[in-house]
């Protein structure tokens, strides 16, 4: 016996109830089609696909109660660091027809499976093979977008988002970033990191809304969840 | 009144170039009519290479007026700035552009779906075509040809056993004189039985040497079986095969030489193409070698030993296959151990640039490794005196 519920907080994420596990799901935009080996369960007349928050840091910071995610039906993201989409198939089921996600990776192994399941089977993606740090190299291909969510594990990370920001996310728009102290700075402690890079970010534009730590699902890392408004 | 100069901004979309003003498009070039030729004309402007819409479209904005382009693309600018009526400025922007509403608005789209669906058919075309011209990383062959090149030693020392055998029934004495394989193969095939022995014909497969003399004076007192023709035949064909073997080996060597070069020229510098090869092999692939702690690689290759160790906890090797390096075998047996220990260090980092990054810092290593060999060597001149064991006095009872 299966129980569908939508979720209070997050716009197109819904809760599925089986006997012994309560899991996080979206709805599938891509029936019958299993991206990573998640669970496809039917309700309705409706598919939905499990999200596992051990693999995806935005379904681990959703489950710690995060306030709010941004991303919605109708929404345009740019995805920095999406490596073989995992956590992106699931936002583009969330975006849904009507949004669209741009997702770029440096690496090529990773987005050789990005595109072959995902891009090529959703019309709401478009896979970037190029490298974060220098978006002036696509972000005409990109051009607009409401949110940016960033998951690249380099010291770097809070300016070459914040770079990304201000060449691509619109004024109000919704900045995430999943941290990751250790790569960062790997001897120091996990806090301190976290408030340098918060520091970073409010000094590039950035309101911070909110943060959360992803424990037990990953270490060391928080997600943070900011606005952009251009200085 | 200085006449203001107009300038446009140009776009690299994934549809083709723009040429924008203040929000109006002024001229448009779409990459083509399919996907995949579209991927690839953004590959040619991403290389460096002029297009022909590149080139159409600034000829356009030059017959309009304008004279200064304003891009966010290196590469653009780059090209255009070989123009000679125009100039041209990389954009300091730090806003976004809205190149969804500025197709729609312009009606070169029917709508936003249809444009999405141009824009999610081309960056997949020029991400499955940058995968394409992605040049597979070589090391796989780096392990293959390694693997092969023990092959070819395995079968030639195989062939070389059979033939010296089957000969030696024909001329033993052969077999004292002569120790490179390739020499003794060579007198086989070449010229066969002691009776067609003669000083031209083994002076061309040995050269001037004493060999060549002694031979001449063994062949005929030898007490070796006569061998028919046909049978002869056969043996100089075995080492015939041989001598191809040989040829062969030589040419995996110099594959693996070029592969290692190009491929990991750090590591090449430290141990040798043929060494730095093999231990590619036993890690699996350059990735592997490169992610090894340096421990690990100072003793692959003496897996059995190793194991041993582990096992009884007694005699942990010393050195895997690094044992083939001169610095190695080519020092006392006291300095080895800490030598293969540095050694494998500096294989450890090579590895790692090989692996990560395009720089050939072979120089550097080289120098740091030779210089940390003399100290050994020169602080452990002589093996360390044997402990005298210490006894336990017996209390002798009075």
């Amino acid at each position: 016996m299966v129980s569908l519920e939508r979720h209070e907080k997050f716009d197109g994420v819904y809760w599925i109830e089986s006997e012994d596990q309560r899991s996080l799901a979206t709805k599938n935009l891509d029936k019958g089609f299993q991206v990573y080996g998640e669970k496809l369960v039917k309700v309705a007349g409706e598919e939905y696909r499990l999200w596992n928050p051990y693999r995806s840091k935005l379904a681990a910071a959703m489950l710690k109660d995060i306030d709010e995610v941004g991303i919605k039906e109708g929404s345009r993201v740019l995805y920095l660091g999406v490596a073989s989409g995992t956590t992106a198939s699931h936002v583009s089921d969330i975006i849904g027809v009507h949004g669209m996600l741009y997702g770029v990776d440096v690496a090529p192994r990773p987005m050789l499976q990005f595109e072959s399941n995902i891009a090529k089977r959703r019309a709401n993606v478009a896979p970037i093979l190029a490298d974060a740090r220098f978006p002036r190299t696509y972000c005409d291909m990109v051009g607009e977008v409401d949110i940016v969510y960033c998951d690249i594990a380099q010291p770097e990370q809070a300016s070459l988002f914040s770079d990304n920001a201000e060449l691509m996310l619109k004024d109000d728009g919704i900045g995430l970033i999943a941290v990751k102290a250790r790569s960062i700075d790997s001897v120091a402690e996990p806090a301190v990191v976290f408030n340098r890079e918060i520091e970073i970010l409010k000094r590039r534009g950035f309101e911070i809304l909110n943060t959360t730590e992803l424990e037990p699902y990953e270490r060391d890392h928080i997600m943070v969840v900011c606005r952009f408004r251009r200085p | 009144m200085v006449a203001q100069e107009r300038s446009l901004r140009l776009l690299k979309t994934l549809v083709g170039l723009v040429a924008v003003e203040d929000g109006n498009i002024v001229s448009f070039k779409p990459y083509g009519q399919d996907p995949e030729s579209a991927a690839g004309t953004l590959l040619n402007i991403e290389e460096g290479s002029m297009v022909e819409e590149l080139r159409q479209i600034l000829e356009e904005v030059v017959s309009k007026g304008y004279r200064l382009i304003i891009t966010n693309d290196d590469n653009l600018a780059n090209l255009i700035s070989s123009s000679k009526k125009l100039s041209v400025e990389i954009s300091k922007d730090t806003f976004p552009t809205n190149v969804e509403e500025l197709f729609v608005n312009s009606r070169l789209f029917d709508n936003l779906k249809s444009y999405r669906e141009y824009v999610n058919k081309i960056s997949s075309a020029l991400v499955a075509l940058k995968l394409k011209k992605e040049v597979g990383k070589r090391d796989v062959m780096i392990v293959h040809a390694s693997n092969l090149l023990e092959d070819l030693n395995k079968q030639i020392n195989l062939v070389y056993t059979r033939c010296k055998e089957w000969y030696s029934l024909h001329f033993p004495e052969m077999g004292d004189v002569i120790d490179r394989p390739e020499d003794y193969l060579k007198i086989v095939a070449s010229i066969g039985l002691r009776s067609e022995f003669s000083s031209e014909k083994l002076k061309e497969v040995l050269g001037d040497s004493e060999n060549s003399k002694k031979l001449l004076e063994l062949a005929p007192k030898s007490v070796g079986i006569a061998i028919e023709g046909q049978d002869m035949d056969q043996i100089r064909s075995l080492a015939m095969e041989g001598l191809r073997l040989i040829e062969r080996r030589e040419e995996v060597e110099d594959y693996i030489k070029g592969l290692m070069f190009s491929e990991a020229p750090n590591i090449s510098s430290i141990t040798g193409p043929i060494l730095g090869a093999k231990l590619i092999s036993l890690a699996g692939s350059l990735e592997k070698l490169a992610r090894m702690p340096s421990s690990t690689i100072q003793v692959l290759g003496a897996e059995k030993a190793l194991f041993r160790y582990f096992r009884t906890g007694k005699g942990a090797p010393k050195h895997g296959v690094i044992f083939q390096h001169p610095y190695v075998h080519g020092s006392p047996k006291w300095q080895r151990g800490k030598i293969a220990r540095v050694l494998a260090a500096k294989i450890a980092i090579a590895a790692k640039l090989d692996f990560l990054a395009s720089e050939d810092r072979s120089a550097e290593l080289r120098k740091s490794l030779e210089e940390r060999v003399k100290e050994i060597k020169a602080k452990y001149q002589s093996p360390r005196k044997v402990k005298e064991p210490r006894r336990k006095l017996k209390k002798k009872r009075r």
